[in-house]
């Protein structure tokens, strides 16, 4: 038993090098000593001496993270071509010579070292005890493009990048509000990662938003080098399989969850932003669900919901059905099933396993390969197991369609981290299922149930507003309701300000006259 | 901690010594689509079932199994001293367990039903598989020659019988069982026979029938019905909606009715502590064909045609009652109208000698019927050309 018993661990440091805190000094040969031995064996940090008359001076980037152009035009041929008077300070160089928007002053050596990491430039001149941070960042990056993720019929086509200043912009154009407030961190000692945070200062509670900062504020750790870092980090139950956080690659649905008083989390490096809190049924809907028209939405979520339920239980009571509950299938159904399953050599449950796990497989397999072979390997689990090993009678084909039927019903889920902890729910299922029949399936559904009405998200039960049940917010869930009926918004996380619109927004044909 | 994982390993433990012990797999149970029961000797049954052949019934991966050439079904039978002893000898010869959910169809032999069948009816209540939907016909002749027919249609005469009842009196198990032991009421069960195909020899096979109705006193077959006494029956048991109806109006020409809706209304009154039935009819029917060419809108040729419909039906429903109170069977219920209408009378006076009474009580018919829908057939005023 003792292997079981985890031994008790203790807490770590992490180990950090020491800052250098020392100040500049006048001396620019100093510096640029302690410089060059902290930048020691970084090539692609360079170190451009000018002369400004006879006042030495160097200019500090790393190559490849700045705008070239800008530091050549505005810092450069701007120091060399100025002909300097008696008396050289930092504010005359900041105010008459550099033609840069963002110029800070810095007093530290270790500020001239993040600074140079940062992307950003940074001037030292002979004489002074200050430096000079030019901000004109640059470097290659990823246009804004189309998400792949979660690509629409119909909405804005554009997704975040990995640049958080781009991804930032993006949210600030839809939202043109000074109530969006946006909260930066930088978390990771050696990625220095920056992480933001950004809400509706009249909608998210102050309570959520303390949360969420303290809760960042515990990470300690090297790099985050993509949300999925953080998410692992604040979310509630780590040990939930369900998702306790949305992720998203549209501005739009981070604009909308705000407007519902959510705090969206982005990480720089990541085009995906992290929404919090989540409730379960956030994973069911896509943003398309409220851009067209309602009768639609009305319709798809519906489907939605069925598929989750297909896609969760099929497989499971198909194998209860077939081993325990003969009596159940309507007869003629009975004799098919009876006659395909004639010369099948394995029991159901084992059947729908090698048929489920080869579908995984291969929805793995297809997602991993390049684009080109992707194509391949669909063909040959299509003609594989799709036909020959109906053929050759090692699976019979209502199990092929069963597993197809699931597999589609697993793809309808919007969000892919919600239908991948479903497909994992299956498996289990599909155990219960073959070891107790129908009953078996009753037990993991009573589990599952009182497991996601347990889970919380941030103080939010992840199962309301149906546990505990709110009448009024079930206009969102199961169904859509017009825009012009949805006049509050959802009080999971906001308090006040409930209006979304003024009431009477239903066009008839008495007003519009 | 310590004490959750403690449970975990219990449960684990629990969950592997549990296993599948009543899993049955769908190629290991052999589905009943009918069973017939005969009645050989005096306790001697002969039980026969009708068992669909799976890998003969098509299926990407057929072949093998097909024993009894094309059919995609064979038909064994057992004996034994009751119904459940035939099963068992029925199953000792068959690799796969006899599986009784999805009967459709219980055949009862003629012998059988005319000497008492209730008793072998008990395995049906008893048998947690049986199901009470199950349709229940008696054969004219042996139950087995019904299963082992071979009609044109349906791969499985079972099927075959089972869409035949639909379409006729429709009776279940649930319904006939009740009946067994209602004060005042006899059991109906749908009589089913075997025909050869009418096409003069060419593939000629066995088909299917259904041909009225057996009446039973008690659980013991009286008689069967003939066509008119059928009809009357499903006029009775409220079977003829949507059902087509014949009359002959003149020498050589008919009307044809289609039954669009009718009301059944049953009455009596207390004579001389005996009870006077009169059964009221109300009939709608549809015109499909105006054979004679009469003018149904004219008031005169429209009562003609209605007297002539309701003088049909009359015969009909009066032909089965009589013939019934003939014989001392209630096939209808007069008994039960009255055990529940005037149970006080009923308990003194009629429950101990029903049956001797039957013979003596009035029971009239009246008719009403209307033609709601008629064709332009006969109508002189037409459109000026």
């Amino acid at each position: 038993m003792k292997r079981f018993i985890k031994p008790k661990k203790l807490i770590q440091e992490i180990v950090i090098q020491a800052p250098i805190e020392e100040p500049i000094v006048p001396n620019i040969q100093e510096n640029i000593k302690r410089l060059k031995s902290s930048f020691e064996k970084c090539s692609d940090v360079k170190f451009r001496e000018i002369k400004l008359e006879n006042i030495k001076a160097f200019i500090l980037f790393v190559d490849g993270l700045v705008d070239n152009q800008s530091i050549q035009f505005n810092a450069i041929h701007e120091l060399l071509s100025e002909t300097v008077h008696a008396q050289l300070t930092s504010e005359y160089i900041e105010q008459r010579i550099v033609s840069i928007s963002d110029v800070i002053e810095i007093e530290k050596l270790d500020d001239i070292v993040k600074n140079v990491l940062d992307g950003n430039t940074v001037l030292i001149v002979d004489g002074l005890e200050k430096a000079l941070v030019l901000n004109a960042k640059g470097g290659e990056r990823r246009a804004v493009a189309e998400p792949e993720t979660e690509t629409a019929v119909r909405g804005p086509k554009e997704g975040f990048v990995e640049n958080i200043a781009v991804n930032i912009a993006l949210i600030r154009q839809k939202l043109r509000s000074n109530h969006l407030k946006l909260i930066t961190k930088e978390i990771g000692t050696v990625s220095r990662t920056i992480v933001g945070m950004m809400y509706l200062e009249h909608l998210a509670s102050p309570e959520l938003v303390k949360e969420i900062e303290d809760r960042l504020e515990r990470i300690k750790i090297d790099a985050i080098l993509e949300s999925g870092y953080i998410e692992e980090f604040i979310e509630d139950s780590p040990s939930s399989l369900f998702p306790q956080i949305q992720n998203t690659e549209r501005p739009d649905t981070v604009a909308g969850n705000l407007l519902e008083g959510r705090v969206v989390i982005l990480i720089n490096g990541s085009p995906f932003a992290l929404i919090v809190p989540a409730t379960f049924w956030q994973f069911l809907q896509a943003n398309e669900d409220y851009y067209h028209r309602y009768h639609i939405s009305f319709f798809i979520r519906f489907l939605r919901i069925i598929m989750v339920f297909l896609a969760l239980l099929l497989p499971a009571i198909y194998i209860a059905v077939t081993t325990y509950h003969q009596e159940m299938i309507p007869t003629n159904l009975l004799y098919s099933i009876a006659a395909s399953r004639e010369s099948i050599p394995f029991p159901a449950f084992i059947e729908a396993m090698i048929m489920e796990i080869a579908f995984e497989a291969l929805r793995e397999a297809g997602l991993r390969l390049p684009k080109i072979v992707g194509q391949a390997v669909s063909i040959l689990g299509a003609l594989v197991i799709g036909q020959a090993a109906v053929e050759a009678g090692i699976v019979s084909a209502p199990m092929v369609i069963v597993v197809s039927l699931t597999g589609i019903a697993s793809f309808t889920i919007p969000k892919f981290n919600m239908a991948i902890s479903i497909r994992i729910l299956r498996f289990p299922m599909m155990f219960l299922a073959g070891m107790f029949g129908l009953f078996g399936i009753s037990i993991g559904g009573l589990i599952i149930v009182t497991h996601l009405c347990k889970l919380r998200s941030f103080g939010v039960p992840y199962f309301s507003p149906i546990a505990p049940l709110k009448w009024r917010e079930l206009k969102d869930i199961f169904v859509r309701y017009p825009w012009w009926a949805m006049d509050k918004r959802p009080t999971q996380t906001i308090e006040e300000n409930l209006n979304r619109q003024v009431d009477n927004l239903k066009p008839s044909s008495v007003q519009q006259k | 901690m310590k004490k959750i994982q403690h449970i975990l390993f219990v449960f684990v433990i629990a969950l592997t010594l549990t296993g599948c012990w009543d899993r049955t797999e769908v190629n290991d149970l052999a589905f009943i689509t009918s069973t017939g029961i005969d009645k050989l000797e005096d306790n001697l049954f002969q039980v026969s079932i009708q068992v669909p052949l799976p890998s003969a019934m098509g299926g990407p991966s057929g072949g093998g199994g097909g024993t009894s050439g094309n059919k995609p079904y064979y038909v064994d039978s057992g004996i034994g001293r009751n119904v459940r002893e035939a099963n068992d000898d029925m199953q000792r010869r068959m690799s796969r367990e006899l599986y009784f959910a999805h009967r459709r169809v219980i055949i009862l032999g003629e012998k059988l039903a005319s000497e008492g069948m209730e008793r072998s009816l008990d395995l049906i209540l008893e048998h947690p598989e049986s199901r009470l939907s199950t349709f229940m016909l008696v054969a004219k002749g042996n139950a087995m020659d019904i299963l082992t027919s071979s009609p044109h249609f349906e791969q499985i005469p079972a099927e075959a019988v089972r869409e035949l009842t639909k379409t006729a009196l429709k009776m279940n198990t649930r319904e006939i069982i009740n009946q067994l032991h209602l004060p005042g009421k006899d059991p109906i069960i749908p009589v089913v026979r075997t025909v050869t195909t009418q096409n003069n020899g060419q593939d000629e096979k066995i088909e299917l029938q259904i041909d009225g109705a057996a009446i039973l006193k008690d659980d013991v077959l009286q008689f069967m019905t003939n066509d008119q006494e059928a009809l009357g029956i499903s006029w009775l048991l409220k079977r003829m909606y949507e059902k087509k109806l014949t009359v002959s109006v003149r020498k050589e020409s008919e009307l044809n009715l289609i039954v669009e809706d009718y009301k059944l209304k049953p009455s009596y009154k207390i004579n001389n502590k005996l009870p006077e039935f009169t059964i009221s009819l109300f009939v709608d029917c549809n015109l499909l064909q105006n054979e004679p060419d009469l003018n149904l809108e004219d008031p005169d040729i429209y009562s003609l045609a209605t007297r002539k419909i309701e003088e049909e039906i009359k015969k009909q429903v009066a032909g089965i009652i009589n013939h019934a109170k003939s014989v001392g069977v209630d096939p209808y219920g007069l008994g039960w109208l009255v055990y529940r209408h005037d149970n006080k009378l009923w308990e003194e006076n009629l429950s101990k000698n029903w049956r001797e009474l039957l013979p003596d009580i009035k029971v009239a018919v009246n008719v009403e019927a209307e033609i709601a829908v008629i064709n332009n057939k006969g109508i002189k005023i037409r459109e000026a050309t």
